[in-house]
């Protein structure tokens, strides 16, 4: 099972049940690894097939695959 | 139309937009002078501009003018008559001379006082240093023993798993180094904007200067956390023509900007000019997040800078120092000089930091608007260099500091 590495934003109405929201998306198999709580977003990873899945989780806003960065010098 | 010892003796004019060549025949008219077009003009041309000479920038509806102070006063009255196609003029400021062969090279910065990058942003002749405000520089740390921070209070935590914050790339140390560096380095020239700014540093990206997304995140949610005003991201991910922004990041940045704190953000290194420009990367190319590209100090587009090919936030903003930049660098060099947008970026950020200590009120958007309308026009395309070269606040900008509806 190939498992991809996201970031969730939870939607600005929702963000007084960040908990709530993390916990739901646990329990689709998503392992939470690091919460933003100032800015209202978690990151951790997944198998690539429940991602759908997890767009459908109530006060889920996005979910974003994690992209390479680098330095620009 | 006061001059003062700060000005060169040379004149910008404005002409009305969309009536360019009215005003440049009305200029020829009331001055005599000679017109040179832009595109035309070489760098040599640009620094020696002969008396009743004009170099016209079709671009920006501008002139640089060269002329005796009575063909300076009759311009003066002419802007003032209703319908005139001159708007402004203005006794060209000495910060701007940056072009002069004489005010130096980059390889003459090791007997300058200041590099060309501080003096081309006019840093140097700021009344302002950073003091009072958080400046956050997310990247590959910060060597924390460097003789020119080892005595400053800095706060820094590292988000990339088993990476200590010490900076073994020196990518980090140098970016930070132009953000706040000490105004009085150990050796060499002032290389630093912001020198009395708090700097946060924190590890994005590990020692071999790569990272991703999620490390990146967490250290904008940290730096807002800890109330930063402003955030300097010297990184980013190549975008396609025809990609859209990141949703996530634009709504970080507008949530981070609702909270006080501004993202500021390298526009990329992809292009091959002439040949290639490459779009705004990734995440400078949301529309929340300040995109800056790099430019020389004969104040040229960067071979390498991104262009703004796209709207919706795939536009460059500003431009900044970015080509034979000097700054610190881990031990045992301790000070490095290189180029690209990664550069110019804390310059903009520096920057910030004064233009927000000038005005408390200047926070999130308001802070962008402050910058944007103080840059320095630039006869260079809009695609790559935005408003223009950033520019420090004068003690009389915090006074007199209007914002712009964005």
């Amino acid at each position: 099972m190939t498992r991809i590495t996201l970031t969730v934003l939870v939607k600005e109405t929702y963000r007084n049940r960040f908990s709530v929201v993390v916990e739901d998306c646990r329990r689709q198999g998503m392992a939470v690894e690091r919460e933003m709580t100032a800015l209202g977003l978690f990151s951790g990873n997944i198998e690539a097939e429940k991602v759908t899945e997890l767009r459908a989780v109530e006060g889920v806003a996005a979910v974003e695959a994690d992209r390479p960065m680098q330095g620009y010098c | 139309m006061a001059e003062s010892a700060n000005t060169t003796g040379r004149y910008i004019v404005l002409l009305r937009q969309g009536r360019t060549e009215d005003g440049v025949r009305d200029l020829q008219r009331i001055t005599g002078a000679s017109i040179v077009k832009s595109e035309s003009t070489s760098d040599r041309q640009y620094n020696m501009l002969e008396l009743n000479c004009a170099i016209v920038f079709d671009h920006i509806g501008a002139a640089l003018i060269r002329c005796e102070v009575a063909a300076g006063s009759a311009l003066q009255m002419a802007s003032q008559q209703a319908q005139s196609n001159i708007l402004m003029i203005e006794p060209e400021r000495s910060v701007r001379a940056i072009a002069n062969p004489s005010s130096g090279t980059a390889q003459g910065d090791a007997d300058a006082q200041a590099t060309w990058g501080i003096r081309a942003c006019g840093a140097d002749h700021s009344g302002f240093n950073g003091q009072g405000i958080r400046l956050a520089v997310l990247d590959t740390g910060l060597d924390l023993q460097h003789p020119d921070f080892a005595q400053r209070q800095v706060e820094s935590r590292s988000f990339v798993t088993g990476a200590e914050v010490q900076d073994e790339n020196g990518h980090g140390t140098h970016c930070a180094g132009i953000a706040a560096g000490i105004l009085k380095p150990l050796a060499g020239p002032r290389y630093g904007v912001a020198g009395q700014a708090q700097l946060y540093i924190g590890k994005v990206l590990g020692n071999d200067g790569s990272g991703g997304d999620g490390s990146v995140l967490d250290g904008i949610d940290w730096a807002v956390g800890e109330g930063c005003e402003i955030i300097s991201l010297s990184l980013g991910s190549p975008a396609k023509e025809g990609d859209s922004y990141s949703p996530i990041f634009e709504e970080v940045a507008k949530r981070a900007l609702a909270a006080g704190t501004l993202i500021i953000a390298a526009a990329g290194n992809e292009s091959r000019r002439p040949d290639y420009i490459a779009p705004v990367s990734h995440p400078a190319n949301c529309p929340s997040i300040v995109a800056v590209a790099a430019i020389d100090e004969h104040m040229g587009i960067a071979s390498f800078s991104c262009g703004g090919l796209q709207n919706d936030g795939g536009q460059v903003d500003i431009a900044a120092p970015g080509v034979d930049v000097l700054s610190s660098w881990p031990s045992p060099e301790n000070y490095n000089t290189i180029s690209g947008t990664s550069m110019a970026t804390p310059f903009v950020a520096g920057v910030a930091a004064l233009f927000a200590q000038s005005d408390p009120a200047a926070r999130g958007s308001v802070l962008r608007d402050r910058i944007a309308q103080n840059a320095r026009p630039l006869p260079l395309p809009q695609r790559d260099v935005g408003r223009g070269l950033v520019q420090a606040p004068s003690r009389s900008a915090a006074v007199n500091g209007q914002d712009m509806g964005s």
